[in-house]
C-alpha cells in the first residue's frame, strides 16, 4: 500500500518505519499544510492523521481530504473524545489512541488494505 | 407596659413610631426575605431579591442597588425595584454614582435625608426621573471591600427614614454583598477550572505524542527481535507500559473530578465482560509466572451497564492481584448475579493489606505518601468508577493473608438522563 502519515515526528518515525519494514510504501508530513499537499496529489491508498496537528488542526486536513476522495482515513487521536468528535463531524475509517502498540496499528492497517484480497469472513 | 418593653428591645433608640404588631410584621417580613434571598443562586436574581426586600420591610416607594465593576469604574450590575420598565426605560443611562450615590460609597456611611433636592451632596436627576424626596442610602460592603450601594426613596407614610429602616437596609446590604463576592469566587473558580482543563488536555497530547514514540519504537525492537529481545528493550517496554497506563488512569481520574465521565449504558453479557478482561491480562499473568482460575464462562447473566467500564474495573482489579501475587500462585475470580446485583471478586494469595493501608488503597489523593508509592491509581478510579455505575468496590483482606476485592453493580442501569 502506498500510506500517508500526517503526524508529529515523535511518531511519525516509528510508525513509518514500522510499516515499511512490512512493505508498505510510506511518506511523511509533520504539519497540516504539507500533509493536505501531499494527500491531494499523491494518490494514496491510506492516510494515517493526527487528530492534533501544527499548521491546520487534523479536523480541517481531514475535512479537506475527504471532499477530494474517497481515501481511508485512520485517525491518530489523544483520546476517545477528540476521535469521536471527528468522526462526527468529518468521519474517518477508525482510530487509535495513542499511545498504541505497533500491532495494533498493522491490525488497523490489514483491516483498510483494499490492495489485498479480502478474507471472507471480513466481507 | 409590655409594648413599650419590647419595642425598647428590638430598637433600642426606643423611638416608638411602631407598635409591637407593626415590629414583629417587620421582623417576620425580613426573616422570610432571608431565606426568599438564599433560595436564589443567580447574583442578578439575588441583587433583585434584596432590592425588593428593602423596599417592601423598610417601606418606601422606590429602593435600588448597584453593584460597581471590581475596578471601580463604573456599575457591573443594576436593578431597581418599584419602577415600571416604562419609567425605568424613560430615566435612561444608569446613575453614575456622582451625586449622593457615589457619596456613599466614597464615605461607606449610610446617608439620610428628608429631601435630596435639599442636599449638600446631591448632583441632580436626569430629565424624566419620577419626583423623590426622601432618602436612604447604605453602602454594599464586606470586610474591607465596597462593592456598591442600596438606596431607598420615598418612606412610606413618614416623611425621612429613621435610624431602624437604617439597620435593616445595612443589614440588607450586607446580604448583597456576600452573595456578590460569593458570585466573584465563583467565577474565579470557574475560570480557574477551565484553564486547568485546557492546560491538562494540552499536556495530555504532548505527553502522549512523546510517550508515543517511546512505546512504538520499543515494541517495535522487541516485535522484530521475537524471543531474542534483549532484557533491557523488555523492561524498557514495561516500564513504558506502566506510564501509559498512569497516563490513562490520569486523564480518567481528572475527567471524573470535572464530572465529564460519561456512562454509556448497553446491553452486555456479564461472562463476556469478565471473559474480555481475562484474556486482555493473559499476557501479564504468564511471565509472573501467576495462573488465573475463573469459573466457567457460559452467557447466561445479561445486563445492562458499561461494559467498557466495567472492563476497565476488572483488567484494574486482574492487574493488581497479578502484581501482589507469588510466583506459581493462583489469582482466584469469582462471579455471582441475582435478579438485581452482579459481583465479581478477585482473590490473590499475596502478602495482603493491613488494616491502616485498607483505608488509604482507594484514596490515591489524600494519602500521598512513600507507602503508596508504586501502587498506582487504579484503585482509586476503580472505586470511582463502580460508583459511577451505581454499585461499590471493597476489600476484605488481613496481613500475610492475601487480599480479595469485590465489585458489586446493579445488573440493569439505568439509562443516564
Amino acid at each position: 500500500m502506498k500510506i500517508l502519515v500526517i503526524e508529529h515526528p515523535a511518531v511519525a518515525g516509528f510508525v513509518a518505519h514500522g510499516l515499511r519494514d512490512h512493505g508498505h510504501t510510506v511518506d511523511v508530513a509533520h504539519d497540516g499544510e504539507t500533509g493536505l499537499r501531499l494527500g491531494r496529489t499523491g494518490g494514496y491508498d491510506l492516510i494515517l492523521l493526527a487528530v492534533v496537528l501544527p499548521k491546520g488542526n487534523g479536523l480541517e486536513v481531514g475535512a479537506a481530504l475527504r471532499r477530494g476522495g474517497s481515501v481511508p482515513i485512520l485517525l491518530l487521536t489523544p483520546d476517545d473524545h477528540e476521535a469521536e468528535h471527528f468522526i462526527r463531524h468529518v468521519g474517518a475509517n477508525g482510530y487509535l489512541v495513542k499511545p498504541f502498540r505497533f500491532g495494533a496499528l498493522l491490525e488497523h492497517v490489514n483491516a483498510l488494505d483494499r490492495t489485498q484480497p479480502r478474507p471472507p469472513h471480513t466481507g | 407596659m409590655s409594648r413599650t418593653n419590647r419595642s425598647d428591645a428590638v430598637r433600642p433608640q426606643g423611638r416608638a413610631v411602631a407598635g409591637a404588631v407593626g415590629q414583629r410584621d417587620r421582623f417576620e417580613r425580613l426573616l422570610t426575605a432571608g431565606l426568599a434571598i438564599f433560595a436564589e443562586h443567580e447574583l442578578q436574581a439575588v441583587l433583585q431579591r434584596v432590592a425588593d426586600a428593602a423596599r417592601d420591610v423598610v417601606g418606601a416607594r422606590y429602593a435600588a442597588l448597584g453593584v460597581l465593576n471590581e475596578a471601580g469604574t463604573g456599575l457591573a450590575q443594576f436593578v431597581s425595584s418599584g419602577l415600571s420598565e416604562a419609567e425605568r426605560a424613560r430615566i435612561g443611562p444608569l446613575p453614575q454614582g456622582r451625586g449622593l450615590l457615589g457619596l456613599v460609597i466614597r464615605e461607606r456611611r449610610p446617608i439620610r435625608t428628608a429631601d435630596i433636592t435639599r442636599h449638600p451632596g446631591r448632583y441632580g436627576f436626569p430629565p424624566h426621573h419620577p419626583p423623590m424626596k426622601s432618602f436612604l442610602g447604605v453602602p454594599i460592603e464586606l470586610r474591607d471591600r465596597v462593592f456598591g450601594n442600596l438606596y431607598l426613596t420615598e418612606k412610606v407614610g413618614a416623611d425621612e427614614f429613621d435610624a431602624e429602616d437604617e439597620r435593616i437596609a445595612v443589614f440588607l446590604a450586607r446580604k448583597a454583598g456576600v452573595a456578590v463576592e460569593n458570585a466573584r469566587l465563583l467565577e474565579r473558580l470557574r475560570e480557574f477550572q477551565s484553564s486547568r482543563d485546557r492546560f491538562y488536555a494540552m499536556m495530555n497530547h504532548e505527553l502522549r505524542n512523546a510517550l508515543t514514540g517511546v512505546y512504538g519504537w520499543l515494541d517495535l525492537l522487541v516485535r522484530r527481535d521475537k524471543g531474542a529481545a534483549p532484557p533491557a528493550a523488555l523492561e524498557a517496554l514495561a516500564a513504558a507500559e506502566q506510564t501509559v497506563q498512569l497516563l490513562h488512569d490520569m486523564l480518567d481520574l481528572s475527567r471524573l473530578d470535572a464530572g465529564r465521565v460519561e456512562v454509556k449504558v448497553q446491553d452486555s453479557m456479564a461472562e463476556a465482560m469478565l471473559a474480555e478482561a481475562l484474556h486482555s491480562v493473559t499476557p501479564l499473568a504468564e511471565p509472573a509466572a501467576v495462573r488465573l482460575d475463573a469459573p466457567a464462562l457460559d452467557l447466561r447473566t445479561p445486563m445492562r451497564t458499561d461494559p467498557k467500564r466495567v472492563r476497565q474495573i476488572l483488567v484494574n482489579l486482574l492487574r493488581n492481584a497479578i502484581q501482589h501475587s507469588p510466583a506459581d500462585e493462583v489469582v482466584r475470580v469469582g462471579f455471582d448475579a441475582d435478579d438485581s446485583l452482579v459481583s465479581f471478586s478477585v482473590i490473590d494469595r499475596g502478602s495482603g493489606i493491613d488494616e491502616e493501608r485498607q483505608r488509604q488503597l482507594f484514596d490515591a489523593y489524600s494519602q500521598v505518601s512513600e507507602e503508596r508509592a508504586g501502587t498506582g491509581l487504579g484503585l482509586t478510579l476503580s472505586r470511582r468508577l463502580a460508583r459511577l455505575l451505581g454499585g461499590d468496590l471493597q476489600v476484605q483482606s488481613r496481613s500475610g493473608h492475601g487480599a480479595t476485592f469485590t465489585l458489586a453493580i446493579p445488573r440493569f442501569m439505568n439509562p443516564a438522563p
